[in-house]
């Protein structure tokens, strides 16, 4: 097991985001993490990378704790993340955003920035590697954002819909690309809205729902539990078992 | 064959066009000095070296790192109060007392940073500013040591040792070497891990956290180093002028504003930046001085109002940065960033 | 001993309750346009500079001068507000505190330029008036212009939450999207907004003159404490600009009676940077 939680409860005063959420993953995995909105799906990744410390509970990273640490300190352990919103750094280019991170690794510029340009390959941006961060499209500031967690050298990736603002292609395209960041070793934990595009990629799914886990299993099993449907799947299941087949 | 030998020799000028222009620029400038012989027109210059050494040393925690000081000229006080006080008391060397100073100043500035990191924008530049105006009542108040409002003289005797000459050329050599010494510096600093962190903490600072950056300590690397130079600064304003009170060196008006006006101006997070800005505005305030000084006092500060606010409502980037801007789309230099 | 306690808690809460109607324009200014406003102090100078030439060519008692510099001062604000403020809602903070310091540098220096470093003053026949009850000593000029500050603070609350106008600013500072998805035109509110921060400076600055020297950095000393009033309250809080401006008249008098005049001072800018430190909220928890 990479990851191991174990009641994970985090409260915002009598507002309980996480309540008792345990799960583990395994190396290589791609897990999932679904739920409807204000369910707690980025209350739980600030919870794993240290942006917030939940109350109750453990969670427990290749055998070291992480409650309790700050997020550079997670991020030194291996785990890497991007955000919903993409937070590129406006004023630098793609290949300085990047470089940011491989220096998680490494004191030396000349060798951050190798690290970094191999990172833009990987994620198809190193034609790009002067532009402004600014001056990227969408799509583009999540490879970014993307490139640059790679650059820390993560074991554990942890991606916070990435896909979202995507169109039909570029999902495509992302999903590729996930497969490829788990071929290279990592393990990723990933937040998703868009069902067809989770159900197929994920070898996992836990689902949240009013920050309790209502479910977990291979996608098939999740997509025709009960109560995940009663949740919030609905007819969006019946699109993702359509997509599968 | 021709196409990858141009773009080769123009890498080879463009990766380093800024240091091959800064050391020509430098050289040229020593050249400058050796025939300037009017010692008013030496004056501005050494004021010019001594602004741009003041504003790069503040454009580290301020324009690099976004940390926007308003309260620097209690790092410069220290350093010029720590200098003289060890000089007129203990007779030690102002190199000495400079090194003392800085290293003092550096430690207050760490420990500001410490307590004000986590303040952002203008809560940062309040208690900066609360800090500065503390500084100048403690300067004021402890009259047995520093001479409160009255002001420090210290005592001319030129040689090496102490720090002080007759010529005006050696101050402006020396004012220059330093100004030299931060800029270089800070350019290393630019191309450095410490540099890309600054601007990614300024930037964005969950994106920094989550790429392993402590935020805290950097920022309190990078304004003790900001607080060190600044205090040097210091020691050489009051060597150069023998004389400092607590409404200069320890001054929120006119000091602490100055060298944020200096580097917004020139373009904060450049190197170059406060230098330009030094070059434009040392010289336009001494001559508006010299000129509308006596009878409408006062006036040149009108003035300065007026630039400062045409300079941030048109130009928010500065001079450099702007110039920048334009140099690279002229010259279609993809890689200067 | 308990009678200049008692004298000390008095004049402080008349103190507090002039620094209180600085306070409510800074705070206001913050709350609905999210700028700091450094040039405040310079607009209560300019305010008591124009009463004194009201006064010296006029012969206008300040009382009545308050009728034309309150308006004055708002138009004014508008002005600035609409030239130089606007401008910069939303720039960084470089730009910002920028912007305000150079409004405030061309105030203050356009004061000394013109009317010269000279202290004046408003000799007026209550200026030195007092009514005593029993021990206490209470300043004829200080209380009236706590009353007015009262008066206008009174004046302000049904302007704020009963007209559209008071509304449509309170829905700005809330939340400046929603406000503008409401129809709410947000550039006018803004500079209306600073127009009123400005006039109420105004009045202050009219209900000062007779008690302090008018000089071209006087405004400094009050911005000081006006900020320290308004962080402690917590920034963009009008009960809260209030309560730190009586807080802060209170500790003026006590530490002045106390302490040694000089380091008076030192103590605002002390528990200043410990409430930015430990409660930026202000001591008003704000939403």
């Amino acid at each position: 097991m990479i990851v191991e939680a174990k009641g994970v409860t985090k409260r915002f005063g009598g507002l309980v985001a996480l309540d008792k959420v345990s799960f583990e993953i395994s190396p290589k995995e791609i897990f999932g993490l679904i739920g409807p909105n204000g369910a707690g799906k980025t209350t739980l990744f600030n919870t794993i990378t240290g942006f917030l410390t939940p109350e109750e509970g453990s969670i427990r990273f290749e055998e070291h704790e992480i409650v309790g640490r700050k997020p550079f300190d997670v991020c030194r352990m291996g785990v890497a993340r991007t955000f919903q919103l993409v937070k590129p750094f406006n004023k630098m280019t793609v290949l300085q955003n990047a470089t940011v991170g491989a220096f998680c690794r490494t004191n030396n510029t000349r060798i951050a920035k190798e690290v970094a340009l191999e990172q833009l390959h990987f994620v198809g941006l190193y034609e790009k590697r002067y532009v402004l961060a600014s001056a990227l499209t969408i799509s583009q500031r999540k490879r970014l954002e993307i490139a640059r967690a790679l650059c820390t050298i993560p074991k554990l990736m942890l991606l916070d819909e990435v896909m979202g603002g995507l169109n039909p292609f570029e999902v495509r395209e992302m999903l590729h690309l996930i497969e490829k960041i788990r071929g290279s070793g990592n393990t990723l934990f990933i937040i998703e809205h868009i069902m067809a595009a989770i159900m197929s990629i994920c070898d996992r799914i836990i689902v949240l729902h009013h920050g309790q886990k209502i479910a977990e299993g291979v996608p098939s099993e999740v997509g025709s539990d009960p109560k995940v449907i009663k949740a919030y799947l609905g007819r969006e299941y019946v699109l993702a078992q359509n997509a599968r087949a | 064959m021709k196409e990858s030998e141009k773009t080769g020799l123009s890498k080879l000028l463009m990766k380093d066009a800024e240091l091959s222009f800064s050391i020509i620029g430098l050289a040229f400038l020593a050249i400058v000095i050796g025939f300037v012989r009017n010692p008013f027109y030496l004056d501005i210059l050494i004021m010019i070296f001594l602004w741009g050494m003041l504003a790069s040393s503040w454009n580290i925690a301020g324009g690099y790192a976004g940390m926007f000081s308003l309260g620097h000229g209690a790092f410069i006080g220290i350093g010029a109060y720590t200098s003289s006080m060890l000089f007129i008391h203990f007779k030690l060397s102002p190199w000495l007392g400079m090194l003392i100073g800085a290293s003092a100043a550096g430690m207050v500035a760490c420990f500001l940073g410490y307590i004000c990191g986590r303040l952002k924008g203008h809560y940062f530049a309040l208690a900066t500013i609360a800090f500065v105006e503390l500084a100048h009542i403690s300067g004021v108040q402890l009259k047995e040591l520093t001479r409160g409002s009255e002001g420090l003289t210290i005592p001319f005797h030129p040689g090496w040792a102490n720090f002080m000459f007759y010529d005006k050329v050696t101050y402006a050599y020396l004012g220059l070497a330093f100004m030299a010494i931060i800029y270089f510096l800070c350019l290393a600093i630019e191309r450095s891990k410490l540099g890309y962190y600054l601007v990614a903490i300024r930037e964005d600072e969950d994106a920094a956290k989550s790429l392993g950056i402590n935020i805290p300590f950097i920022k309190m690397i990078a304004i003790g180093i900001s607080g060190f130079f600044a205090a040097v600064g210091g020691t050489f304003y009051a060597q150069y002028i023998l004389f400092i009170e607590p409404d200069t060196v320890l001054s929120f008006v006119p000091f602490s504003v100055q060298l944020a006006l200096v580097t917004i101006i020139g373009g904060m997070g450049r190197a170059l930046g406060p230098i330009v800005g030094s070059f434009l505005l040392t010289p336009l305030s001494m001559l508006l001085r010299a000129y509308l000084g006596g009878a409408l006092s006062g006036l040149h500060i009108v003035i300065y109002g007026f630039l400062l606010i045409i300079v941030v409502l048109f130009l928010p980037e500065g001079i450099v940065n702007t110039l920048r801007g334009h140099v690279k789309n002229f010259f279609k230099m993809e890689e200067l960033t | 001993m308990a009678e200049i306690l008692i004298q000390l808690i008095v004049s402080g809460i008349l103190l507090g309750g002039v620094y209180a109607l600085i306070s409510i324009g800074l705070t206001i200014i913050f709350g609905v346009l999210d700028v700091v406003n450094f040039a405040h102090g310079e607009f209560l100078m300019l305010g008591m500079y124009v009463t004194f030439w009201l006064f010296a060519f006029l012969h206008l008692d300040p009382y009545v001068s308050l009728l034309i510099v309150a308006p004055l001062l708002f138009f004014i604000g508008l002005f600035v507000g609409r030239t130089v403020i606007r401008p910069i809602i939303g720039s960084p903070s470089s730009v910002q505190i920028f912007a305000t310091v150079g409004v405030s540098l061309i105030l203050m220096n356009g004061a000394l330029v013109l009317w010269k470093a000279d202290f004046r003053s408003i000799p007026t026949s209550y200026g030195s008036g007092a009514i005593v009850l029993g021990p206490i000593f209470i300043g004829f000029p200080q209380l009236m212009s706590f009353i007015g500050a009262l008066l206008f603070s009174a004046l302000l609350f049904p302007l704020l939450k009963y007209t559209y106008l008071g509304k449509a600013i309170r829905a700005t500072a809330q939340n400046r999207r929603a406000a503008m998805l409401m129809g709410i035109d947000i550039q006018k509110i803004y500079v209306f907004t600073f127009g009123i921060g400005i006039c109420l400076v105004g009045i202050a600055s009219a209900l000062l003159a007779p008690i302090y020297s008018i000089f071209p950095t006087v405004g400094f000393h009050f911005v000081v404490v006006a900020f320290v009033a308004v962080v402690l309250g917590g920034l963009g809080s009008v009960p809260g600009a209030i309560l730190g401006s009586l807080i802060i008249g209170l500790t003026e008098m006590f530490s002045g009676f106390f302490i040694s005049p000089g380091w008076k001072q030192a103590i605002y800018y002390a528990v200043f940077i410990l409430v930015l430190i430990f409660r930026p909220q202000g001591l008003i928890a704000q939403k």
